[in-house]
């Protein structure tokens, strides 16, 4: 074996040994009593709700109708908030003008906590699909325009000088180069969204509705059925890590020039 | 009237009493000069005299506060495909391939596609790209890398091509080996050079002329006609007693402009 597959290989055996050990501290620490089973239930408790729900459903509802729930509010909230937020993002780090009217508005926004903005959005945008949507949607809106942003403005000088001199329009130099140059910095900024988009997604479903993951963990705890919360968790961690590997796999593939020169 | 040999080759570039302020400060004053067709004038000077200055202008990245920059009797407005740059960064883009990158202006020009490949594929052969074609910049090794920038710039047909220090990056043999490249390529497209350099040999290997600025710029170059023999790609001309010769002449004139500002 080489050293480039030796430390690959070593890679994937402490990713894999990491959640190894949580999961046997988990094991060890509720097997034990070290803490009581109401405040952490044992994995296998958690492992048994999920197995209910997966065969029952949760209040009702089949699970996969949850999971597709949550799954739809994050996508669609994901793909408005991206679009919306890299378009911005770069017309910003490339236009001082945009950049100017958008600053105070964009920066004020930013620090609020969703938390803070849902009785606003039920007030505004009512408790159904809406409201719910839009508020990850802000979310991942203002961390994608923070890093196209971020991204257009590392396009070096030179790049766009050369572009210049080949005869490119300005919206050419904007798509060709300007755009790609911000890609590896876009591809960073799409994965901290998801993994905030999904956390939203629990306050979201705070928002009323009788679906998703987040209103399982909310259900749950109001009727202290802990094991269901920690499915809950666990369910949305799981998508979460699958969403994220799947934009880094992605990600690698789309910028392949990143890290190489 | 015309006694002279050949009637003088048109002008490309031409500079009446350009001076450039930056900053409030003056860094290049009323400077006039003229390039003709087919020629390779290499710059020379000490640093901060104001010679990639001088390249900016003429590529239109920066406007002179004074006097006119012409290109092809036209005043400079802003860059253009016409004024091709070869930089020292390379400056290649890392997300298209070799054969993307020389296609660029072509492809921002709306040329057909076929077009398009046929230059590339002319201009992969004269840069010595063969192979190479798919290839993604980060991939190339660094005289590799401006053998592409070189392609694609010459596959717009530029009125003159301007290079920052181009292989400045490259270590010594490639460097060579580049330097008569551009004289072979040069000869074979007939194609007008700008070229700044802080090499004494580069300038004079490379140069048709020479022009070593002073400090500040202030109007005042030497100007120098290199006669080597043809074709000036050979090697060979590193040795020749007149590259030597005026190797020593232009390295005492710069210790003495170096001097004079010191002083």
């Amino acid at each position: 074996m080489n050293t480039a597959a030796r430390a690959r290989a070593r890679y994937v055996a402490l990713a894999v040994l990491s959640p190894l050990c949580l999961l046997a501290l988990w094991v060890l620490a509720t097997g034990q009593g070290w803490v009581k089973s109401a405040l952490l239930p044992p994995p296998q408790a958690v492992l048994v709700s999920l197995g209910d729900m997966l065969a029952q459903g949760y209040s009702g509802i089949g699970l996969g109708v949850h999971v597709a729930a949550s799954l739809s509010r994050v996508g669609m909230a994901f793909l408005f908030g991206a679009l919306l937020g890299v378009a911005l993002g770069l017309l910003r780090g490339r236009v001082p003008a945009i950049d100017a009217l958008l600053l105070v508005p964009a920066e004020m926004l930013r620090p609020i906590p969703p938390l803070g903005l849902i009785p606003l959005f039920i007030l505004w945008f009512g408790i159904g699909e809406l409201s719910k949507v839009l508020l990850i949607f802000l979310s991942v809106f203002l961390i994608m325009m923070v890093n196209a942003h971020a991204g257009a403005r590392s396009c070096p000088a030179d790049l766009l000088r050369a572009a210049q001199s080949l005869g490119a329009s300005r919206w050419q130099v904007f798509l060709r180069v300007v755009f790609p140059a911000a890609l590896p910095q876009i591809t960073t900024g799409l994965r901290v969204a998801m993994g905030t988009g999904f956390s939203i997604l629990v306050a979201s479903e705070l928002l009323g509705g009788d679906r998703g993951l987040g209103f399982i963990i909310l259900d749950a705890s109001n009727f202290f059925r802990t094991t269901y919360v920690f499915a809950g968790i666990v369910l949305i961690g799981a998508i979460g890590l699958a969403s994220d590997r799947l934009i880094a796999w992605a990600g690698r593939r789309i910028v392949h020039w990143d890290g190489q020169r | 009237m015309s006694l002279l040999a050949a009637d003088p080759k048109p002008e490309v570039v031409r500079f009446d009493n350009v001076g450039l302020d930056y900053d409030g400060r003056r860094v290049l004053e009323a400077v006039s000069l003229s390039i003709r067709r087919d020629e390779i004038v290499t710059v020379l000077g000490p640093s901060g005299c104001g010679k990639t200055t001088l390249l900016n202008i003429v590529a239109g990245f920066l406007q002179p506060s004074s006097g006119v920059a012409l290109v092809s009797g036209r005043e400079i407005r802003g860059p253009g495909p016409d004024r091709g740059v070869v930089f020292q960064s390379y400056a290649l883009f890392d997300w298209m391939t070799v054969l993307d990158n020389i296609t660029f202006s072509l492809s921002c020009a709306g040329r057909p596609r076929s077009e398009q490949l046929e230059v590339a594929q002319r201009m992969v052969q004269l840069v010595g790209l063969a192979g190479s074609e798919k290839a993604y910049p980060y991939q190339l090794s660094g005289g590799m890398k401006q053998r592409c920038g070189l392609a694609r710039v010459l596959a717009s047909n530029p009125s003159v091509m301007l290079m920052d220090e181009p292989f400045a990056a490259v270590d010594v043999q490639t460097r060579e080996t580049l330097q008569e490249e551009i004289l072979r390529i040069q000869a074979a497209t007939g194609c007008t050079i700008l070229f700044i350099t802080h090499s004494i040999e580069e300038a004079v290997f490379l140069g048709h002329r020479i022009l070593l600025m002073k400090r500040g710029g202030f109007g005042a170059y030497q100007d120098y006609t290199v006669n080597l023999p043809l074709p000036r790609a050979n090697p060979e001309n590193r040795l020749h007693a007149e590259f030597l010769r005026l190797r020593g002449e232009v390295y005492r004139d710069l210790r003495a402009a170096e001097v004079t500002e010191r002083a």
